[in-house]
């Protein structure tokens, strides 16, 4: 065992959320080290897709803090000297019936208000803007600021750009006791290697930030929820950029009792299009959602119901092959909502639970980690994302 | 969706012998095959136009023979051709696709016993300019050659194993020009492998051995030993070949290269088992260093650690087509055992002399495998500009950088460089990534494989969607 390093925070979890925290401390003149328990990248951010979205967002304070990380990016990605593959091509949302579109029309005056760049397109538009669609498609909801990026580089980016500013990074060494002083505050780190003399500690642990957070008695309510993924071959571009479908949201997020028209399959295993074409010039394809522990392995039935809805909105990938799956496990919280909070014990801080928005608001997030352990004002009220709000009810 | 008492994917030597044996014994049989004729690449050939040696003479013979023997059952046997497994589902249930052209609609089926009998497919080592046109795999090539196609003017043969041997015959009775033959192998490995084959009492093959050799030299043909190939040259085709001397780890010994004008070079380091369907069924593997892959773990009855599924043929090891169809037939019988078509004591007696035939087969597998197996010296022809993963296009550069980066296993590899996420999933540079990165790194780890995914072959999204 070496002898103990001291460092102004310790944060634990090298995935897109621990490295952005890294990063904006470090260029916060903090001196900073990253613990990693596997390689970067090697738990969810390895196994996810690579959005910024807005469109996807409920309007309100989840829609301006999506909005203030995305335009992180192109400063970001500016920043870094390592290729993200940052693209703003924008995201549609597919709409498949008139109830749908009367719905697209609301939330689109809503986001316009919110100032953001949505316009909804009619049947005709839609099939001039993705000629692949599935004709009976009424419409959809354009969002001209999303963007899309490769998340594996996004970390190791953030990982490159805070080592140059002088953050130690040490991978394959898993936290086994974080301790407290007399007073109740961090004191010391300790990995499997090192120990680690500090006084803030970031728990951006994802799906494994419950285990961290029991080791300073902390209760952090955030469940793996398994999604998995489609591999296409190389292939023709089917579609230009993010497609998903309106109905999913609407299901989601509206109480209007909505429901799609899908099988008994597919409402079990919460499948919804998403369709992301990648710079490797083949497409993803996904999305599903269940409970299934800390389970990384794809099964047969989601992918035929993902592969089933996918077909319906593009029937001309009925003959692309599929060449790989894979399943990441999204970091959930009961409120949707992640955590980005300073804790009971002072000093440590979690920043966890980013669901399926990890890679969206991965910068927002390393921004305002170091806006509170820097004591610095806040780019956003982070009160709806206080982990004591689920104390209370 | 259908049900049999026994399925069995892959129909060369060992699937259509263990297909022919249980069909035979009673038992409800379903034969896949992903080519659009049964025999695998050994047996499967037609329309083969040349002469051959004596054991290519044996082999049509042996042809013939389970040809024969499996067209007397095979009205028991449903046979699916030209048709991919690509997924098992509950260790059990086989999902297929039906190639276009094929007719076929199954995309199910559900058998109580799984025969895996998927073959081998060919070891390739990353070489400077490897992905050019003009250059063959030693497989492929023979393939042509065996229906009397030449494909070039000049042709280099390259790597090792006795392949290479078997190739250079087929190339001359098709009218082949060959330029050189280069063998990585020394002369005294050759020559105590020789030895121990002729030790081993395998006449036939220790016959045509030197049959092959007696051919080669009555045409003239030099013969490099101690030598591996480490470029080709040309503006888009290939036109120029460099060869160097290795030493006995195969290093190259630098100021000992050649320059060979020619057109056409086929290359590789013999056979690999496929494992993608026995890793993706959660059967247990491991790395045989002595034959350079991984291994499914069986038992004498072929049995996988997964029970119920079987494993046959060069799928396993490879030790040629005499051995697989024993290792078919073991595992027929073994199954219609568990199946109860046929009682335990009368099943001893039908394994006995099979049993026995496997244990002189081993000897030879591992003979072979011994002189082609690749020697840690030959990653030293890579360049930085040689590309390793060809489906993603990633070079050994890409490599060098996520090392220097901090990447630590394969997987990791994976995720910075994207090499092994394309079309061939990690078949080719999975070979080689091991290595690579133990020469960047200077550790020597435990050996990795990348985790199999669905599907174990690209299969279009109507298939997977399903009914």
């Amino acid at each position: 065992m070496k002898s103990n390093t001291i460092a102004d925070a310790v944060v634990i979890g090298g995935g897109v959320v621990g490295t952005a925290i890294t990063y904006f401390l470090a260029r916060n003149n903090m001196e900073v080290i990253l613990v990693e328990k596997g390689a970067i990248a090697s738990g969810t951010s390895g196994r996810c897709e690579g959005d910024v979205l807005v469109s996807d967002k409920v309007h309100g304070f989840d829609c301006r803090l999506t909005k203030l990380s995305q335009d992180l990016f192109p400063e970001i990605a500016n920043e870094l000297d390592y290729d993200i593959s940052w693209t703003r091509k924008g995201s549609l949302l597919a709409i498949e019936n008139e109830e749908e579109m009367e719905e697209a029309k609301k939330l689109c005056t809503q986001l316009t208000a919110e100032g953001l760049p949505v316009r909804i397109l009619d049947q005709y538009e839609v099939h001039e803007d993705e000629p692949y669609l599935a004709p009976d498609i009424v419409g959809g909801m354009e969002t001209d600021c999303d963007g899309s990026l490769n998340p594996m580089a996004l970390a190791y980016g953030l990982v490159h750009g805070a080592k140059k500013m002088g953050a130690r990074v040490s991978t394959h060494s898993a936290v086994t006791d974080i301790r407290l002083d007399a007073n109740g505050c961090i004191e010391r780190v300790a990995t499997e290697r090192e120990k680690f003399v500090t006084n803030h500690v970031v728990n951006a642990a994802g799906v494994w930030a419950p285990e961290i957070g029991k080791l300073v008695g902390l209760d952090i309510p955030i469940k793996p929820r398994q999604g998995q993924l489609l591999v296409a071959e190389r292939t023709f571009s089917v579609a230009r950029r993010k497609v998903m479908e309106f109905g999913y949201m609407m299901a989601k997020f509206q109480s209007s009792g909505y429901t799609r028209d899908v099988t008994p399959e597919m409402e079990k295993y919460g499948i919804a299009l998403v369709f992301e074409p990648t710079e490797a010039k083949n497409f993803l394809i996904g999305s599903s959602r269940r409970f299934v522990g800390m389970d990384t392995s794809c099964h047969i039935d989601v992918l035929q119901a993902m592969a089933q809805r996918a077909i319906r909105f593009f029937p001309v990938i009925e003959d692309i092959k599929i060449i790989r799956s894979y399943a990441g496990l999204r970091p959930f919280t009961p409120d949707h909502l992640p955590i980005i909070s300073e804790t009971e014990i002072p000093g440590f801080y979690v920043a966890a639970g980013h669901e399926g928005d990890g890679i969206g608001l991965s910068l927002i997030t390393g921004k305002l980690i170091s806006q509170m352990i820097c004591e610095q004002p806040l780019a956003i009220t982070t009160e709806p994302l206080k982990l004591s709000r689920f104390k209370d009810g | 969706m259908r049900e049999v008492e026994l399925i069995i994917i892959g129909g060369g030597p060992a699937g259509i012998t263990a297909a022919t044996e249980a069909a035979h014994i009673g038992a409800s049989v379903a034969l896949i095959d992903e080519n659009q004729h049964l025999g695998g690449k050994i047996f499967g050939a037609t329309g083969n136009r040349i002469p051959g040696s004596a054991s290519d003479k044996v082999e049509k013979k042996l042809r013939r023979q389970i040809l024969k023997d499996f067209d007397r059952v095979g009205d028991k046997i449903t046979v699916y051709l030209n048709t991919e497994v690509w997924d098992i589902v509950d260790q059990s249930m086989v999902l297929l696709y039906a190639k276009e052209g094929s007719g076929g609609h199954v995309k199910r089926i559900k058998g109580k016993k799984l025969i895996i009998s998927v073959g081998a497919f060919e070891k390739a080592i990353p070489f400077p300019g490897w992905t050019r046109p003009g250059v063959f795999s030693v497989g492929g090539l023979n393939t042509l050659a065996k229906k009397g196609i030449v494909p070039g003017e000049k042709f280099l043969l390259a790597g090792a194993g006795p392949l290479q041997l078997v190739l250079a015959d087929h190339l001359i009775h098709a009218g082949a020009k060959l330029s050189a033959i280069v063998n990585a192998v020394s002369l005294r490995d050759i020559a105590v492998s020789a030895l121990q084959l002729f030790a081993s009492i395998d006449s036939l093959r220790f016959r045509s051995g030197v049959e092959y050799l007696w051919h080669i030299k009555r045409h003239k043909v030099p013969i490099y030993s101690s030598y591996i190939i480490s470029k080709v040259y040309g503006s888009n085709e290939v036109e120029k070949a460099e060869i160097v001397r290795v030493d006995r780890l195969w290093n190259p010994i630098r100021g000992a290269e050649k320059e060979i004008k020619v057109d056409t070079v086929a290359y590789g380091f013999g056979l690999i088992p496929c494992t993608e369907l026995t890793r993706l069924c959660g059967c247990k593997h491991f790395y045989d260093e002595r034959l350079g892959y991984w291994r499914v773990e069986l038992n004498e009855k072929m049995e996988t650690t997964v029970p119920g599924i079987f494993a046959a043929g060069d799928g396993l090891t490879i030790k040629g087509y005499s051995a697989a169809i024993e290792e078919g037939r073991v595992a027929a019988i073994e199954a219609c055992t568990q199946l109860e078509r046929v009682n335990r004591r009368e099943a001893d007696r039908l394994l006995r002399s099979s049993l026995r035939k496997l244990k002189r087969f081993k000897r030879f597998g591992r003979i072979m495998d011994t002189i082609s197996s690749p020697r840690s010296g030959i990653f030293n022809i890579l360049t930085d500009d040689t590309i390793v993963c060809r489906c993603e296009d990633v070079t050994a550069r890409d490599v060098i950088f996520a090392v220097a980066d901090g990447a630590r296993d394969v997987n990791d590899i994976k995720r910075r460089t994207r090499l092994g996420m394309g079309h061939c999933q990690g078949r080719i540079c999975g070979q080689v990534i091991n290595e690579l990165m133990w020469k960047l790194t200077g550790i020597r780890k435990q050996r990795e494989i990348f985790t199999p995914s669905i599907p174990a072959k690209p299969v279009p999204f109507e298939w997977l969607a399903g009914e």
